[in-house]
């Protein structure tokens, strides 16, 4: 009965912690597409400043949130957002049209990472 | 390196963990779901354990998520017998008053081969001696020997005698056990008398067992047991 006890906490701090990991990873990824919907409209109306300092508050707070993401999310996952966010400044210093597709690819892999998160049927199956 | 280190250490605590919160029916004789569970647990492990790409709480949470559920699944078992048939399955006769069940035999995938040497390993070498022989819900088979076949027993030859529980080690390589020694109903003035008789120190005995009736052996460190 002890066991059966234990088991039944653990299972329910198991269901609390993937609510907190799912909640966490929703909250991140909203803040990490309003700043590079942010990027997206400076660039856009060619305020190269604004979208420096945007993508900075970007990279600060990728930062902040990396070992929090690296608890819940699959590394590769991660590397891939990292990879294209290392090379995105020197794209928004030089106003090079490549930015959009490196925003638009950012912003696919982001709501990817949360969207996989979701206990949908499609991502159960 | 190191975090592949420090992970197989945490993995180790984890999978130590779940075979304990398992129990030691875990151990010693596998159902069905056990077997399940248990391939489970050792892949999910090794896969953590290989990729650190792999967060190590993707790892973490299914093997304790599933041992969880065997616990709580064996648990519901012991309360519902129907549950317990659908998880483990029910015991087949296989030999029934000494009548083999073809039919039963088929529907186990059981062959003659099989069945001979599951009751050689139950120690019967004769198929005529058999009254029962029952497959159990692990897969082993038990015997039931015919009774003119069965061995005399000490009631079978009025030889009774009264019932003694097995001896305890009260010592074991130079450590005393207190509880072992109250379970024998004895005291420590009790064991010193025997050491003063014996000219021995606890530290110097590798093994002192000793039953209710005070009936005990001693082997002393760096001697032959006889």
């Amino acid at each position: 009965m002890n066991r059966c006890k234990v088991s039944i906490w653990i299972l329910l701090s198991l269901i609390l912690l993937c609510f907190f990991s799912l909640a966490e990873i929703q909250k991140q990824c909203r803040e990490y597409l309003v700043i590079i919907d942010n990027i997206q409209n400076a660039v856009d109306s060619g305020n190269t400043e604004q979208a420096l300092a945007d993508f900075a508050m970007l990279e600060s707070q990728w930062k902040a949130y990396h070992e929090i993401n690296g608890i819940f999310v699959n590394g590769s996952e991660l590397d891939s957002i990292r990879e294209i966010m290392s090379g995105l400044q020197p794209l928004i210093a030089g106003k090079h049209p490549e930015v959009n597709s490196e925003l638009h690819k950012m912003r696919e892999l982001i709501t990817a990472v949360y969207e996989e998160e979701l206990p949908e049927i499609w991502h159960i199956l | 390196m190191t975090i592949v280190l420090i992970r197989s250490f945490i993995l180790y605590l984890v999978v130590m963990f779940s075979v304990r919160l398992m129990g030691k029916r875990q151990l010693g004789e596998l159902q069905p779901a056990e077997l399940v569970v248990t391939i489970l647990i050792s892949n999910i492990a090794t896969l953590a354990l290989e990729d650190i790409e792999i967060p190590l709480l993707h790892g973490i949470l299914p093997i304790l998520a599933l041992v969880c559920y065997e616990v709580i699944a064996s648990w519901i078992s012991l309360k519902s017998v129907r549950f317990r048939r659908w998880i483990s399955g029910s015991p087949k006769i296989l030999i029934r008053n000494g009548i083999i069940d073809q039919e039963m035999m088929k529907t186990l995938r059981f062959s003659v081969d099989d069945l001979m040497a599951a009751l050689r390993m139950g120690g019967v070498f004769y198929l005529e001696d058999v009254q029962f022989a029952i497959v159990e819900t692990n897969g082993s088979v038990s015997v039931y020997q015919k009774s003119a076949c069965q061995p005399a027993e000490k009631q079978d030859l009025q030889a009774f005698q009264p019932s003694i529980d097995p001896p305890q080690t009260i010592i074991a390589d130079g450590h005393l056990r207190e509880k072992s020694l109250s379970a024998i109903g004895q005291d420590r003035t009790w064991l010193d008398n025997i050491l003063h008789q014996e000219k021995i120190s606890i530290q110097d005995i590798f093994i002192f067992t000793a039953d209710k009736s005070c009936a005990y052996h001693l082997i002393p460190k760096g001697a032959n047991a006889s």
